[in-house]
């Protein structure tokens, strides 16, 4: 399958050639293109979004043998930019994550029980973590860091939770894990074991981990935990 | 193996894994070389105060300019600033409003009213943005706030969430340049890089905080 690509001498901020992927933040737009001859009958092949609510794509005037679209950034979410042939297959797609700053944001996976760190779409930081169990499950949403505390230490819980990032009103953070054992085992007993080695709702991460977190993440970094 | 007795048997070795290891992580601590800190002038070493000694305690190191505490402007709805002798307490009543401040004795009498300006909301800023310099010993700490009794000074920055609030103690030292020295939980001591005139202004209450210039 071919790519969206980026076409030449526009603004690359936000894009990942890896994944193929353009961040962008709402209300602004990214140009991409489609590179190179394409399927036989590419005149035929239909651009659009799987989620139309997240952006908007216009076509713009050709260059030369390619097509020019500009995606704008409509509510925070990912999609997939899908070009289409006639037949209904796609021949080519990237994907469009539209987020509240295109700089460092903070994104933390549930299912993978990971956490990751992006810096204008790059990623910077990759660590395994340990979320909420069942009982009190991480929220998921779209969030910011609106405090950040080290030391600390819960009253409520009376533990410790060092390299605190807030993230949510009710006092859900990504911080330090004090446990005896390593992240990477409670992260495994609890996918395997037992959900209860969870946390109320905090997203745990290794000292190591947590203390390089919390020198490169300000006030105000967004936080999408999905 | 039942998954029932394949989860127990996890357990058990969880919990049994987990008492060795907290033995070993006992040891090591125990073992550990002193971590470094940095001193103080001779000067303001004084007699240890008792309640912040807590010799168990090690310092949590950090490096220079490390914001150990911050809260974003948009959460903040309020300040404790008490002092020995007297207590400035700011509130309002929704993120980004005017804040209102009373200034009562140590009795808690009433002295003195007054809307928060400018000067005060960049008050509340910088105090929100604790930035340290180094971690202190926690005997050093504590003898460099027996010297400041008289001056030491209690804040807490108030936000609008359920995120328990942390209470700094925190004293302007001698030292040259001086600088200010706080507690937080009553163990962790550090140098930080907050202003020395923020506090003075803070400690004169309304006539140095109204102002908006």
């Amino acid at each position: 399958m071919a790519n969206f690509r980026k076409p030449p001498g526009v603004d690359l901020a936000g894009y990942d050639p890896k994944e193929n992927k353009q961040v962008l933040t709402v209300a602004r737009y990214a140009t991409v293109a489609l590179w190179g001859g394409g399927p036989p009958g590419n005149e035929k092949l239909k651009v659009e979004l799987s989620d139309p609510l997240i952006a908007a794509v216009v076509e713009q005037p050709r260059k030369g043998d390619l097509r020019i679209f500009r995606v704008t950034g409509k509510r925070l979410g990912s999609a997939k930019l899908e070009a289409k042939v006639s037949a209904g297959g796609v021949w080519a797609a990237m994907q469009i994550e539209v987020v509240q700053s295109r700089g460092k944001r903070i994104v933390v996976y549930i299912d993978s029980q990971t956490l990751e760190a992006f810096d204008s779409g790059k990623l910077v930081y990759r660590f395994i973590c340990v979320t909420g169990d069942s009982s009190h499950p991480t929220d998921r949403g779209h969030f910011k860091v609106t405090r950040r505390e080290h030391p600390y230490i819960s009253k409520t819980y009376n533990v410790p939770m060092d390299y605190a990032l807030f993230f949510t009103a009710d006092g859900k953070a990504i911080h330090q894990y004090h446990g005896t054992l390593p992240v990477a085992t409670v992260r495994f007993l609890k996918s395997k074991v037992s959900d209860y080695l969870g946390s109320h709702g905090c997203v745990r991460l290794s000292e190591e981990d947590a203390s390089a977190l919390f020198v490169w993440a300000p006030l105000g970094t967004p936080v999408e935990v999905k | 193996m039942s998954l029932a007795r394949f989860q127990r048997t996890a357990l058990v070795l969880t919990v049994a894994a987990a008492t060795v290891g907290a033995m070993v992580l006992w040891i090591r601590t125990r073992s550990a070389a002193p971590r470094e800190s940095h001193g103080s002038a001779l000067h303001e070493l004084g007699p240890p105060q008792p309640q912040f000694v807590t010799p168990e305690v090690e310092p949590k190191p950090v490096s220079y300019g490390l914001e150990i505490s911050a809260t974003a402007d948009e959460i903040i709805i309020g300040l404790d600033f008490n002092l020995p002798d007297r207590r400035l307490t700011a509130r309002r009543p929704r993120p980004r409003g005017a804040y209102s401040v009373k200034v009562t004795d140590a009795s808690g009498k009433t002295l003195e009213r007054c809307k928060g300006g400018l000067v005060f909301e960049n008050a509340i800023h910088d105090l929100a943005h604790v930035r340290a310099k180094y971690a202190l010993e926690p005997e050093l700490g504590a003898r460099v706030f027996a010297n400041h009794a008289s001056r030491v000074a209690e804040f807490t920055v108030v936000d609008n969430t359920q995120v328990d609030g942390v209470t700094y103690r925190g004293v302007v030292t001698d030292g040259v340049p001086p600088s200010v020295t706080v507690v937080k939980y009553d163990r962790y001591f550090y140098d930080t890089l907050l202003s020395v005139e923020l506090f003075a202004k803070l400690a004169l209450g309304c006539s140095a905080l109204s102002r908006d210039h």
